[in-house]
């Protein structure tokens, strides 16, 4: 599950934290939000200073929304549960493919150039499917421990492929892959810095910000940070290149 | 305070030593004793590896950066240039080198016979001007760049100027009177503009000249790659470059092309400027290159970007 945070600002936003994505409400984005929300009470009836557009439901009828249109699709798989943030239970290390769900919180950093609201949200969601689906192949799915880990890189252009293997220790998890017998995930934040031109965007710089705990032989907190770089290609949005940094927190 | 006390009495200094023996012992424990007391939650110990690359084809590219005369209301793809250096970038090592040509070089023009080597911007634009330059070192570059004098001081002001290493202390009456000191110095717009420009207090001129530019360049690639993770920074340079620069490239490849610039590595930045002999044909001052060495230059260059000798 994904949620996109972080209000769509022209310029650097102070709105959450810069990698954690924790929210910083300030109070313009108060005032915004209730001029907005229409609603007293800042975060709590109005919508959140973060959201990329998408307008929150109010917490019951969202809630009952939510379950509603859960179990239906639920019935497709036969099974209906409700998850909240406090109530979720606490993620369990993965073991196979079925990794427990992570947040990734999602916002805008600094967009250069004119970029219409409509356009960004759907930026914001191709470039988080991109890095998701990075970070996934890369550290939190498993099965662990393995050999190595194979496919990470889907959605990097074949040369950042190339060079990202020749990095593989650090731009995945084949240094700790046979050590370990699975990941937690905690945390996931991504920053966006957008190029516009003629309001379509054709470069952004992906802050990312992950962090997992491994489980096994080598039990540690690990972080990755650092900046994904994508331009639109005949593949959809690919990265191009990257400079991250790894290590055991 | 202190110290001063202890010196003046041995048991006070001693308590201190011990004092600080003690405190230096606990500190150590509590970094490196598992579950110790003194763990605070507040301090993590890091460690951390880097990893960066940058995809882009050709994997080592060439870039002409032409620096035009035009005058307002020319067309500064049909002028003359006045600077021309040949860049070139390893996008998998992060090596750089640069290979300058004196503006005033005698050579070849295809379908113009001899001139000034800078009168083929004029006579066919940029992509003459590249295959001039590109028969002369044997390298044809992927791209050309032009830019006047005006955009050039916009775009280094816009990156908030340079410092450049300035190996000896020059002047101009007109372009800069008070000149510039040998040494690291700072360039604005404009600074950097005359010291890429100043050719007739140079001791050996045009060559002395081309070498500045190459300096210039690297100024701007060490601020590039200084402010490179700066939120938004790159971005904005892409857009200045496409308000003041000529250049076929679309602003998808100017993006890549400026997060390439951005990983060079400092350390593996080379640079010679193609010499030669000063002569005068039907009265113009003009500059005889040695072709041979434009050719060793780019025979050495071509795969790996890096030049190890002049």
């Amino acid at each position: 599950m994904t949620q996109t945070a972080g209000r769509a600002r022209r310029r650097g936003g102070s709105g959450h934290d810069l990698w954690t994505g924790e929210p910083r409400v300030t109070s313009r984005s108060r005032h915004a939000a209730r001029r907005r929300g229409g609603r007293r009470g800042g975060r709590r009836g109005g919508r959140r200073a973060g959201d990329l557009g998408r307008r929150r439901p109010t917490p019951v009828r969202g809630l009952l929304a939510g379950v509603v249109l859960g179990c239906l699709l639920g019935g497709l798989l036969a099974a209906c549960s409700s998850r909240s943030g406090d109530s979720a239970p606490a993620p369990q290390p993965t073991t196979s493919a079925a990794r427990p769900l992570l947040t990734t919180h999602v916002r805008y950093g600094v967009v250069t150039g004119r970029l219409p609201h409509a356009a960004r949200q759907r930026l914001a969601d191709r470039v988080r499917r991109v890095v998701e689906g990075w970070t996934a192949a890369a550290y939190l799915d498993g099965p662990y421990p393995r050999r190595s880990v194979d496919g990470a890189f889907p959605g990097f252009t074949s040369g950042a492929r190339e060079r990202a293997l020749r990095d593989r220790r650090l731009m995945s998890n084949q240094d700790i892959a046979g050590r370990i017998d699975g990941v937690v995930p905690r945390r996931q934040g991504i920053v966006l810095d957008a190029l516009a031109v003629r309001a379509h965007a054709v470069g952004v710089t992906a802050r990312v910000y992950l962090r997992f705990h491994t489980t096994g032989h080598l039990a540690r907190d690990v972080r990755v940070k650092g900046r994904l770089f994508l331009t639109p290609t005949a593949h959809g949005w690919q990265v191009f290149g990257y400079d991250m940094t790894k290590g055991a927190v | 305070m202190r110290t001063v006390d202890a010196l003046r009495h041995p048991r006070s200094s001693r308590r201190w030593v011990r004092t600080l023996v003690v405190g230096l012992v606990l500190g150590v424990a509590g970094l490196v004793v598992p579950n110790s007391a003194v763990s605070s939650t507040d301090m993590a110990l890091v460690e951390l590896h880097r990893a960066s690359g940058v995809d882009l084809h050709p994997e080592v590219v060439w870039i002409l950066a032409v620096g035009s005369d035009a005058r307002p209301g020319e067309d500064m793809t049909r002028s003359r240039g006045d600077a021309l250096q040949l860049v070139g970038l390893d996008t998998r090592t992060g090596a750089a080198t640069s290979i300058g040509v004196p503006r005033d070089s005698w050579v070849d023009i295809p379908g113009h016979g001899h001139d000034k080597i800078n009168a083929s911007l004029y006579f066919g634009g940029p992509e003459l001007l590249g295959r001039t330059v590109g028969d002369l070192v044997g390298i044809h570059p992927d791209y050309v760049f032009v830019t006047r004098f005006k955009f050039f001081q916009a775009m280094v002001d816009d990156i908030g100027g340079i410092q450049v290493r300035n190996p000896v202390a020059f002047d101009d009456v007109n372009l800069k009177p008070k000149g510039f000191r040998r040494g690291l110095i700072h360039l604005n717009g404009y600074d950097a503009m005359a010291f890429s420009r100043i050719r007739h207090n140079l001791l050996r001129g045009d060559f002395d000249r081309s070498a500045n530019q190459q300096r210039v360049l690297r100024g701007i690639q060490a601020r590039v790659r200084a402010r490179a993770d700066r939120p938004g920074f790159l971005e904005k340079g892409v857009l200045s470059v496409m308000a003041h620069l000529y250049t076929n490239l679309s602003p998808v490849e100017l993006f890549r092309l400026a997060h390439v610039v951005a990983h060079v590595d400092p350390r593996r930045i080379t640079g010679c400027v193609v010499q030669g002999g000063i002569g005068d044909i039907d009265g113009a001052s003009v500059v005889l290159p040695d072709v041979s060495m434009a050719r060793r230059l780019g025979d050495e260059a071509r795969t790996d970007a890096t030049i190890e000798h002049c």
